[in-house]
């Protein structure tokens, strides 16, 4: 009998080894040229924490790029369009992507905004002024839903004032050149404004909900570079609470501040640490995330959502290993 | 065997696939990375020139219609290539305006990364022309345009790329192709090596199986089938084994008349005189061991006397040369009793011609040489008594004769009678006769060769040729003979006789004449005459007396060649040539001694 198995393992083995070897070969990948892991970068005290990390060549063993696009819908739009892999916003403009049907997932909270998101205005004293005014907004920002939240507090619905649509690097020019009354924008515009005599009528600080703004992820990328995405939601953490003088530099620069308006900007919005008091739960976020999108559901910002983005807060969980 | 596996065909050829196949995938691997980064390059060079190119344009209209933001979100494009290190816009004071990377905004461009590409922002300004450079590290991209409303200030889009890296991406993309080709090389060489033992190693078993049946003596072999090599070999040995076992038994007849037949047949390389074969009547005829063979090839030659064995030689090297037979008699020098064979040698040559070998067969003429010998004593025996019978006898009669003739003519002249001049005739003539018939009986029984000489019986063969024949007959010697044995002195004597009176009754021969000589270790007889050519080749002649003259050659050992005369040369030669050890051997006479004169 051992004798007969010895037979067939002779006349047989080498053919069966080179059938697994031609198979293999088969089903061999192609080749795998690393592709740096890409994220889209805006303006505001909530990117200081990435781009922080990556001056400070923090992250460069993850082979990360940031890309700093102006505005955030930009940052969207290459999100969706899969040109990156993840992008800061807040969770009202993580609704919407998720309602356009792009599922994304919330990957971190970096920091709440304490009147990074404004309407301003140079002439007009209140909301209640607003009414048939030309409001400057990008409909897709936060600022359009602080907007819609502010006129809703002043007894105004969006169809009583006139909405110019525009980016938000846009808001500060066409505010100050008078081409619209008021505007509905976000930090570091709030900050030049205020620079340029303007005033708020109304900012977050004012809302009966959090703007949270958050690390959002593809559902792809989340998937296959979890333990990069890990890395870059803890790494920040550090980088945040050590802004060097000439990181401050290089941030006001890009921002087009002094170091001084720089900090400014940065008191209108609470940094989320990944420990101590200020760290934000899993489950202060979906309550937070379901209030936002239940709002925007009210002020008609959106239709009725289905699916909200998934939460899975990787810094947390770093934390807690 | 340790590592027998190693020298296996199986082996040799798996392996060399092996090193083949790993030498092409090392140097495809080599070529696809040099590919790789070339393509690279190229395709990098392609872009950096659109997209600078292309950005220089957006970046003059953008600037004409102030439209900064929207610059700074084409530039944050431009990003979005992962190989570009950093691009920067600057204007006329090569301030950053615009930068992927906006932290550089505000800033000189001597201050950023891009600062070695000062010289050539202000070459392209100054030219207008863009440029495109690369190095080891970067490819970099410089193209002018006109900043501000009114076009006239000059800017610069700079764009740096990197690529060091695309070194580690093609060694990745090299590995990436060679790792499934060495699968598959492995997968070739394991398929190749068990198809080598299917189709190859385990049929040449079959084969070996079938030669070891062979060698048992089987001979019903089935081959392999098939049509390929192996299966062409197999058929091929089981024919041979078959086609062998019919020689096999087509040779038994003549296997058992080799064992039983009493001459002897030989066979002998040709580069060499050792025996290939030689069948059992060997050792009763040539009197040696066959088992003395195999150790020593040349032990058959010891069987032939030293005096012969010159001879047998010539005779093998005339056959190398060309001849196609070769005859020669000899006595072979056993102790126990003389011995004399017959060897007829001959060529054997393969079916294109070739020779293959030389062989013979060797009769035993012993009793037919005995009886020869018996024979030619007894007539020698015989000549003796008739001469001797002539002398004593006849010649004495004839003398008594002549006396009383003499006598009768001068009784007859006293009385005037006219016979006495007849008588007186009759007693000269009587006279004459005894001359001659003494002449005769001498011839018959020469005086001295019982002592071994020759020259005497020689002289008187001239004297009974100037007698009977009136032949003139010289005999000449340089140098004094050694005294012969009695049997040899008398065949040389009764060669020259023979030949000499055959000249002289046949060849109408007037003159004859016999030289002796030594030369070496011969006894050169030669006897000319000046008679009427040979008629063809005496050598072959049926005559009774040539016959007589080879036997007397063979019992001497002696050769004998004849020569007829020419258009040059009107004598008649013939040579004989004896080997003096056959002829000074002194042997106790065994015939009766000659008729002293």
């Amino acid at each position: 009998m051992v004798g007969h198995r010895m037979k067939l393992l002779s006349n047989f083995g080498p053919l069966v080894v080179a059938m697994i070897l031609l198979t293999t070969a088969v089903w061999w990948p192609g080749v795998r040229v690393p592709t740096p892991l890409r994220i889209a970068v805006g303006l505001g005290p909530s990117t200081h924490s990435f781009l922080a990390a990556s001056y400070d060549h923090k992250l460069d063993d993850l082979n990360l790029r940031v890309i700093e696009m102006a505005w955030p819908s930009a940052a969207i739009r290459a999100m969706q369009n899969d040109v990156v892999d993840g992008t800061i916003l807040s969770l009202s403009e993580a609704v919407r992507v998720q309602a356009d049907g792009y599922k994304i997932v919330i990957a971190g909270a970096l920091g709440i905004s304490s009147g990074a998101d404004a309407v301003m205005s140079l002439k007009v004293k209140s909301m209640e002024e607003l009414r048939g005014k030309r409001i400057g907004i990008e409909p897709r920002s936060s600022a359009n839903h602080v907007l819609a939240m502010g006129l809703q507090k002043a007894g105004l619905r969006l169809s009583e004032v006139e909405l110019v649509e525009m980016n938000l690097p846009e808001t500060v020019d066409a505010l100050l050149s008078g081409e619209v009354d008021a505007v509905a924008t976000a930090e570091p515009f709030r900050t030049l404004i205020e620079q340029s005599q303007g005033h708020s009528l109304f900012d977050s600080n004012e809302l009966g909900t959090d703007i949270v703004r958050v690390l959002v992820t593809s559902e792809r990328s989340f998937d296959e570079r979890r333990e990069q995405w890990a890395r870059v939601a803890t790494e920040r953490d550090a980088s945040l609470l050590e802004l060097s003088p000439t990181l401050l530099e290089a941030l006001a620069r890009r921002e087009k501040l002094t170091p001084q308006s720089l900090l400014a900007t940065r008191r209108h919005q609470t940094p989320m640490l990944v420990t101590g008091p200020n760290r934000m739960t899993e489950e202060n976020l979906t309550a937070l995330l379901k209030n936002t999108a239940a709002s925007m559901v009210d002020t008609g910002q959106i239709g009725p959502i289905s699916e909200l983005p998934q939460i899975h807060l990787l810094d947390q969980e770093e934390a807690a290993q | 065997m340790k590592w027998k596996w190693m020298r296996t065909l199986r082996f040799k050829l798996s392996a060399l696939l092996l090193l083949f196949g790993t030498t092409l995938i090392g140097y495809g691997f080599m070529r696809h990375q040099q590919q790789f980064i070339e393509a690279q390059r190229q395709r990098l060079l392609a872009r950096a020139l659109a997209e600078a190119t292309r950005m220089a344009g957006v970046a003059q209209h953008l600037s004409r219609r102030g439209l900064f933001q929207t610059m700074d979100l084409e530039v944050s494009y431009l990003a979005t290539d992962e190989r570009l290190q950093l691009g920067l816009i600057c204007d006329d004071h090569n301030r950053i305006t615009s930068a992927t990377e906006q932290r550089w905004r505000g800033l000189n461009l001597t201050e950023t990364p891009l600062q070695y590409t000062l010289a050539l922002v202000e070459e392209t300004q100054s030219t207008k022309q863009g440029k495109v450079i690369a190095n080891e590290h970067t490819i970099t991209a410089v193209f002018p345009f006109l900043l501000g409303p009114s076009a006239t200030k000059p800017g610069a889009v700079i764009l740096g790329y990197a690529w060091a890296d695309v070194r580690q991406d093609a060694q990745a993309s090299a590995i990436s192709e060679a790792v499934p080709q060495s699968l598959v090389l492995l997968a070739s060489v394991l398929i190749l090596w068990q198809m080598l033992q299917w189709m190859v190693t385990r049929r040449i078993e079959l084969i070996e199986e079938q030669t070891k049946l062979a060698e048992k003596g089987e001979h019903d072999i089935t081959p392999l089938p098939g049509s390929d090599e192996l299966s062409h070999l197999s058929q091929a040995f089981s024919k041979t084994i078959r086609m062998q076992r019919d020689l096999w038994v087509r040779q038994q007849p003549l296997l058992r008349l080799e064992e039983n037949v009493r001459d002897l047949f030989w066979s002998m390389k040709t580069t060499e005189p050792s025996l290939l074969f030689v069948n059992a009547a060997y050792e009763s005829v040539w009197g040696r061991k066959v088992e003395a063979l195999k150790t020593r090839h040349w032990d058959w030659l010891r069987a032939v006397r030293p005096s012969e064995r010159r001879q047998v030689l010539r005779s093998l090297k005339a056959l190398l040369r060309g001849e196609d037979i070769q005859d020669i008699t000899l006595q072979l020098g056993r102790a126990d009793t003389p011995h004399w064979v017959q060897c007829r040698s001959f060529r054997v040559f393969e079916k294109d011609g070739r020779l293959l070998s030389i062989a013979g067969i060797v009769l035993d003429i012993t009793a037919t040489r005995l009886m020869d010998q018996r024979l030619a004593q007894a007539a020698e025996t015989e000549r003796l008594r008739m001469g001797r019978d002539l002398h004593d006898d006849v010649c004495q009669r004839l003398a008594a004769i002549q006396l009383k003739c003499g006598v009768a003519a001068s009784l007859l002249a006293k009385e005037g009678a006219p016979a006495s001049e007849v008588v007186k005739k009759l007693a000269e003539d009587m006279a004459a006769t005894t001359v001659l018939t003494r002449s005769l009986a001498r011839g018959l029984a020469p005086v001295g060769l019982d002592t071994g000489g020759l020259a005497e019986p020689l002289k008187h063969l001239s004297l009974l040729l100037k007698h009977a024949f009136d032949v003139n007959c010289v005999v000449e010697c340089d140098a004094p003979l050694p005294p012969l044995n009695p049997e040899a002195a008398t065949h040389m004597f009764r060669i020259a006789q023979e030949l000499a009176t055959n000249a002289a009754k046949h060849g109408k021969a007037k003159h004859v004449l016999i030289q002796l000589a030594i030369e070496d270790d011969l006894l050169r007889m030669v006897v000319s005459n000046d008679g009427s050519p040979f008629d063809g080749k005496p050598e072959k002649s049926d005559g009774l007396g040539l016959h007589f003259i080879r036997q007397r050659v063979d019992a001497l050992g002696a050769t004998i060649d004849f020569e007829a005369a020419t258009s040059e040369d009107d004598w008649n030669l013939t040579v004989c040539e004896a080997p003096l050890s056959a002829l000074v051997t002194i042997e106790p006479p065994d015939h009766p001694p000659g008729i002293p004169l």
